[in-house]
């Protein structure tokens, strides 16, 4: 079973926090549910969607077809109508010579409440037309609200008793499994950076990132965390990396048009050996671009990011718990090599809220190479076989560092030996980082077939399921991107390939070919719309035949 | 515990840097009676007064031009036990990270930041700063400065520093009190120190002649900024202080080990 359902109406609506109380209607009966929400750069007015997908089955991307349209605007249902069955619409406010009628505004005024509570209604209807018992809804609502989920209880009852006087039911769903975890790729990045140890989180305010922000924001206190919106996005860099030099874990969240202005930084806990893990949620670019959309355009630039020459490790998630997983694995790895870290995200991870099943013991704090010796002996950086130098803190050890080059105690040095040794002990480290990452996994491959289909971030969800369609495919997830796991694209056997991405130019294309000789057909988009899986069948039917 | 280090200076004979240098270094020696000296992390700019964190063998990040009260407060976030000063050039402070400064005063971080103001660019050679004179003769502004200098200290007390000073290079033994007295301070404190660049902004004569030393601090914020802007002599000393509740105290929240299953039990 796999079926759908949207809600759209003006910003200022609560859109986005109806779909997910929707969403949470299923995904508390055992269902797998994805929301993707769109939504434009303004406040009051324009146009906002809630598309959620529920199924059987694990599901990665959301589907433009669906049962049923929820509007709460006019001017909202012609460019949604093709897409659905039904229209369900706040009869109060205007008339239709289709669908669901329901007076949610009016409802909305009976029951003493704001206008925006109108949605209560649609969801207690919504809850009829699947057959849904309301008491899930205002379980929800009073798991949310507590006491004051009275108005919302109230309406969702007006809505479902309305409903079945007068519509007729679209499908019977019951519970088939336990209630699951429902989240977005934001909150499952921050919570697998807290089980790995983060301690503080830096972050100016930039969509698609900034829901990450509110999220730890909302929760400091709960999770033992400081949470900084500084003066802007230089700032947050900087203070991250004075946080790591005294000894606290820290992540940085931005966004493209952010981590621009964070380049001096970054280059900075290059050259200093400071383990900074940065959040770049991907959206339209170039400059502010399509600021409430998606992208995946920073591939090349973050590989490329800093002045000078000095280790990264850059990963890319393909769904919410892989997310989970890669921030906490970055986070440990830029410890353990000292070095700034990149979880390069995308609008629609960062912003799609999933089911998932989070194994929340895999990820643990892993210690770093801590310092052992006399503390008046101390050399922070120390020459060694594996350019790792022990760390300690001040106030343990005089602990000097900076962004000249420097010698092992951290003293400013021009010297040309010196610096040709340290600038190695410094490249060095990567090799270190390529052992251990072929400990992890640094690709994942959905199906088999010699067909093979390539892709990256979020990109990975409509991927995998349009080629389990077609069948014979498989499809490779780059998780890994610097290093750049040549040993895991070498040993694939490959009759033709693809490459699937949301850019013009196909970055990972090109690594592939820069770093394996491989060339794929570029299945590419760039209008801020991720793909579906629907779309996708087609193009990778015209690759391979 | 030595302050010195191996490290050769490399100032100009006859900088002001040194007379920074030196007063520091007496402050520390008489603060290290009363504060565990271990504890004390320095953040240095860029610029000649940068070198500082070399000369000095006490923790240190010598980090990127403009940024050094960002990297102030992301040191206290973390760590609210270290006692964290900033050492700042006026190209630094005033000019590339400008932003910071009034940041870092109006959020009360509990840092020292004391600025080695030479109204020149030194270590590139002799550009105007943001507290460079109007009709200064700058490689860079051969005709002449065309900008009225920015007034640092005025500057602060508007936004909000808790704790506003003015030192003189030339007077090591005042300006050692006036940092010792800011160390101790809780919350930001700030000394803008008039600091002659002997090589490219030689203003040896004019702050012979025209600072006088403050006998007291000011009663009032109206009395301070007017004490900061008057222009026949220039004031050095505390112009101005206060207690209040540091970002730390308000931001700073406890490590503990999250309960995230906890936490993805309530998002079912």
């Amino acid at each position: 079973m796999d079926f759908g359902f949207r809600i759209s109406g003006m910003a200022g609506d609560g859109v986005k926090g109806a779909g997910l109380v929707a969403a949470k209607l299923f995904s508390r009966l055992g269902y797998h549910v994805f929301v993707h929400v769109e939504y434009q750069s303004l406040i009051r007015g324009g146009h906002n969607a809630a598309i959620v997908r529920v199924s059987r089955k694990k599901v990665r991307c959301h589907e433009e077809k669906g049962d049923l349209l929820i509007a709460l605007q006019d001017y909202v249902i012609p460019m949604h109508r093709v897409y659905v069955k039904h229209v369900l619409y706040d009869s109060s406010k205007f008339s239709l010579e289709e669908g669901y009628a329901l007076p949610m505004s009016e409802f909305a005024k009976q029951a003493k409440a704001p206008p925006v509570f109108r949605n209560a209604s649609a969801l207690g209807a919504l809850c009829y037309l699947y057959g849904i018992d309301v008491e899930v809804l205002n379980g929800i609502y009073r798991d949310a609200y507590g006491e004051k989920a009275e108005k919302d209880i109230v309406l969702a009852e007006m809505g479902y008793r309305y409903a079945e006087e007068h519509f007729e039911q679209i499908r019977k769903i019951g519970r088939v499994g336990e209630a699951r975890a429902l989240l977005d790729g934001n909150q499952a990045a921050g919570l697998g950076a807290l089980r790995a140890g983060l301690r503080c989180y830096y972050a100016y305010p930039m969509t698609p990132s900034s829901s990450l922000l509110h999220f730890l924001a909302a929760r400091k206190r709960e999770l033992g965390i400081t949470v900084v919106q500084p003066e802007n996005e230089i700032a947050a860099a900087v203070m991250a990396i004075g946080s790591a030099f005294a000894g606290a874990r820290v992540m940085v969240g931005t966004s493209g048009g952010g981590f621009a202005l964070m380049q001096e930084a970054f280059s900075l806990a290059g050259m200093a050996e400071v383990p900074v893990l940065f959040l770049e949620s991907q959206r339209g670019g170039p400059s502010t671009g399509l600021p409430t959309w998606h992208a995946q355009q920073d591939l090349r630039f973050v590989l490329h990011a800093g002045h000078g020459e000095f280790p990264r490790i850059v990963a890319s998630p393909g769904d919410v718990e892989d997310t989970f997983y890669l921030a906490g694995d970055l986070l440990n790895l830029a410890w353990r090599y000292q070095t700034p870290a990149v979880l390069l995200m995308d609008r629609y991870l960062s912003e799609s809220a999933a089911t998932a099943e989070i194994d929340v013991e895999k990820v643990k704090e892993e210690p770093p190479l801590l310092y052992r010796g006399e503390a008046a002996d101390y050399r922070r950086y120390l020459i060694t076989d594996s350019g790792i130098s022990p760390l300690a803190f001040p106030p343990e050890v005089v602990l000097k560092a900076t962004g000249n080059e420097h010698d092992e105690l951290g003293f400013t040095t021009d010297d040309a030996e010196v610096s040709a040794t340290m600038y190695e002990k410094r490249m060095r480290k990567i090799g270190g980082i390529v052992e251990e990452l072929k400990q992890r996994q640094a690709v994942r491959i959905f199906g088999e077939g010699e067909d093979v289909v390539f892709t990256w971030g979020s990109s990975t969800g409509a991927t995998v399921e349009a080629a389990q369609k077609l069948g014979g495919i498989k499809v490779v997830q780059v998780r890994y991107l610097s290093p750049f796991p040549t040993w895991e694209i070498e040993r694939l056997s490959i009759e033709r390939a693809a490459c699937v991405e949301c850019n013009y130019t196909g970055q990972l294309a090109s690594l592939l070919k820069e770093h394996a000789c491989i060339e794929a057909e570029l299945i590419t988009r760039y209008d801020g719309r991720p793909f579906t899986a629907s779309e996708l069948v087609p193009k990778l039917r015209e690759v391979f035949g | 515990m030595k302050l010195a280090t191996q490290v050769k200076i490399v100032w100009c004979p006859g900088c002001g840097n040194f007379g920074i240098l030196k007063a520091f270094k007496d402050a520390a020696a008489e603060l290290a009676e009363v504060v565990d000296l271990r504890r004390m992390v320095l953040v240095s700019g860029v610029g000649c007064h940068g070198k500082i964190a070399d000369y000095l063998a006490l923790s240190s990040f010598h980090t990127i031009h403009g940024r050094v009260p960002a990297m102030l407060a992301g040191i206290k976030l973390a760590n609210p036990e270290l006692i964290a000063v900033g050492f700042a050039g006026d190209g630094d402070a005033y000019n590339e990270g400008l932003v910071h400064l009034i940041h870092a005063a109006k959020k009360n971080i509990d840092a020292t930041l004391i600025v080695h103001d030479n109204a020149v660019y030194g270590l590139t050679t002799g550009q105007a700063t943001a507290t460079s004179a109007r009709g200064f003769r700058g490689r860079s502004t051969p005709e002449g400065n065309p900008e009225e200098p920015l007034n640092p200290v005025a500057l602060m007390l508007a936004s909000g520093a808790s704790f506003v000073a003015r030192g003189y290079a030339g007077d090591a033994s005042h300006l050692k009190e006036i940092i010792k007295e800011a160390i101790l301070h809780r919350g930001f404190a700030f000394i803008d120190v008039l600091q002659p660049c002997v090589t490219f902004n030689n203003t040896w004569k004019l702050y012979r002649e025209k600072v006088r030393k403050m006998k007291d601090t000011p009663e009032s914020i109206d009395e301070a900024m007017k004490l900061a802007r008057a222009e026949d002599e220039i004031r050095v000393g505390i112009l101005y202080r206060e207690e209040r509740s540091t970002y730390e105290d308000e931001m700073r929240i406890e490590p503990r080990d999250a309960d995230v299953n906890a936490l993805l039990e309530r998002m079912k």
